[in-house]
């Protein structure tokens, strides 16, 4: 186990340079200039000059490209172009936002998208069944940004509960709408995903022996059955890990919430080139780890799992 | 029909076509023009959504805003499924070292967060409709790949395909006139289960402001700049949200019930 991730830990290392590669050519290949977007409006020709001579802009392609990699090597990310902070210290500060923000949707996704995947195998057939199938169904297909807004305009315009936006000093009531928009189409997939493992681990033979034995149907389902569903279950909120980065991006905007989403946006739509491609890079680096770390609770969870050891995975 | 849940799609897919295409019947007022006098009125009779703040009625945008998703939701659709068909077709019927590439730039497309990408291209080359298809369309071909991929690896096999190689036909006469038909249905499958992706991926641009740009009526940017009068007018955004919401859901239930009624051993694509 401890080899399997140590090799799996080794494999960052290209990956993570084909990730800064793609990133750097796209953002140098595709048009628009940043130092337009940094000084606005008003410029005159002689400050564009000087800028691009400072940021090294007007050097060959491959020479850029060089700088870029061996700053990578010295874990420099480099400086923003617009405000001049280290992207690392930016990052280092904003991370733990998006984090808290992601393991609080996470957590509601487990636990409600269980919860309903459960009962929804339990009363099977029933009318309450049909309701939650059909909500989940409604939940994959509801955008992240509107559910975003449907909560505002009820919570917070309509009820005045919770707050509209903003971080608040970290305070859980400026948490609770931005993690429940988070974990939406999370919370519909774990639901239809329990349900469906759950009803193909009743179908099995020690699940019919449990029952044999007098076990109530909840405790059944809870104790046998999805145990052996928990699989497929992990795998979900697993590969979610990447859709939580995409929804991180409109989440913190709708709700001003200082992560990294609306940071990676923000240096997106500002072409702020070091900002880009740290907070990318980082974005990757973090995915690859959740990956690995499910990899390894996969096996934990399931005896029967064998760590292939040859591959990059 | 014994899909129930495919009827559903189908009826919202329909309403949602039909009233993007006849919008200039159904409707006699103008998307665009401003009537600064009918500000932000309250549903009503002649406004069942209520004006925006410009006077527009929410309604006529709704439903000119489907003609703008339904565009990019298909042109890029095509363009993800040509490109996608295409490679899929040359990676599973020539296999080995031309297979391997392109299947490694699918993974390297479907490991990057889709959102950041799209907004990467349309913030570079700058907002427009033209920009919409093809950022939408390009992100999208490879799970198309990796699916046509899959089914030729079948139909490769199969006998008439070894008949037809071994009485010489040459390898572009076997793709297109021999393979390319006995691929076509999951391909209109997966045509319509991306078609509520697409949509879905142009309204969250258009929310950002990276999309349709103002005055084009688009469900996104109707969306965001209701957020300012959720208070007083909530309808604005509460009108076009329910909308989209309808649209990804019709093309999402209309994909399964195809799916499911072309071939049930399909499987589902693993990205949603």
């Amino acid at each position: 186990m401890l080899h399997y991730a140590l090799k799996r830990v080794l494999w960052f290392v290209p990956i993570l340079l084909g990730v800064a590669t793609v990133t750097f050519f796209l953002m140098h290949v595709l048009p628009g200039d940043p130092v337009l977007s940094m000084v606005g409006e008003r410029y005159d020709a002689a400050t564009i000059e000087k800028l691009r001579a400072q940021m090294h802009l007007d050097d060959p392609l491959p020479q850029r490209y060089l700088r870029y990699l061996s700053e990578l090597v010295r874990l420099d990310l480099g400086k923003s172009y617009i405000t001049g902070v280290p992207v690392w210290d930016s990052i280092k500060e904003r991370a733990p936002h998006t984090l808290r923000l992601a393991a609080a949707a996470m957590t509601i996704a487990v636990v409600i998208g269980m919860g309903i995947g459960i009962l929804a195998a339990w009363k099977r057939g029933s009318p309450l069944d049909y309701m939650m199938v059909g909500g989940a169904v409604v939940g994959v297909s509801m955008p992240v940004f509107w559910l975003g807004v449907l909560l505002i305009y009820v919570f917070s315009a309509r009820l005045g509960l919770l707050p509209a936006s903003g971080f608040g000093n970290g305070s859980i009531a400026y948490l609770v709408l931005p993690a429940l928009t988070l974990s939406q189409a999370s919370t519909a997939y774990v639901a239809r995903i329990t349900r469906s493992s759950v009803l193909d681990e009743v179908g099995e033979n020690y699940v019919k022996a449990a029952r044999a034995k007098g076990l109530s149907e909840p405790r059944l389902l809870v104790r046998h059955a999805l145990r052996n569903a928990l699989l497929p279950i992990i795998t979900v909120v697993g590969i979610d890990f990447g859709s939580y980065l995409s929804g991180a991006v409109l989440t913190e905007s709708i709700f001003a919430w200082p992560g990294l989403g609306r940071f990676t946006l923000d240096a997106i739509l500002k072409r702020d080139l070091p900002a880009i491609q740290g907070s990318v890079l980082f974005m990757a680096a973090a995915f690859m780890t959740v990956n690995l770390l499910v990899d390894l609770l996969y096996a934990r969870v399931d005896p029967r799992v064998k760590l292939n050891t040859g591959g990059a995975g | 029909m014994s899909h129930p849940s495919g009827v559903v799609g189908a009826v919202l897919v329909g309403i949602v076509v039909f009233s993007g295409l006849l919008a200039p019947l159904l409707t006699h007022y103008d998307p665009n023009i401003i009537d600064m006098d009918h500000a932000l009125q309250a549903p009503s009779f002649s406004h069942p959504f209520g004006t925006d703040a410009f006077g527009r009625d929410v309604v006529t945008r709704v439903m000119y805003g489907a003609r703008f998703s339904l565009q990019v939701g298909v042109v890029s659709r095509l363009i993800a499924l040509v490109i996608g068909t295409a490679l899929g077709l040359l990676a599973g019927y020539y296999g080995g070292k031309t297979d391997r590439w392109i299947m490694r730039l699918a993974d390297v497309t479907l490991a990057y967060p889709g959102l950041l990408l799209l907004i990467a291209v349309m913030a570079a080359v700058g907002p427009s409709k033209l920009a919409l298809f093809i950022a939408i369309g390009v992100v999208g071909w490879a799970g198309v790949a990796r699916l046509v991929r899959a089914q030729v690896l079948t139909v490769k096999e199969r006998e008439f395909i070894l008949a037809i190689r071994s009485i010489g036909a040459s390898d572009p006469i076997v793709i297109v006139r021999h393979i390319l038909p006995n691929v076509l249905t999951p391909i209109i499958v997966i045509f319509s289960m991306g078609l509520g992706a697409s949509i879905m991926a142009e309204s969250s641009l258009s929310f950002l402001g990276l999309g349709a740009q103002p005055p084009t009526a688009s469900w996104g940017s109707m969306i965001a700049s209701g957020i300012d009068y959720l208070r007083v007018a909530p309808w604005l955004s509460l009108a076009p949200g329910i909308v989209v919401t309808l649209t990804v859901l019709g093309f999402n239930l209309l994909g399964d019930a195809l799916r499911d009624l072309s071939d049930p051993k399909l499987g589902r694509p693993t990205k949603r």
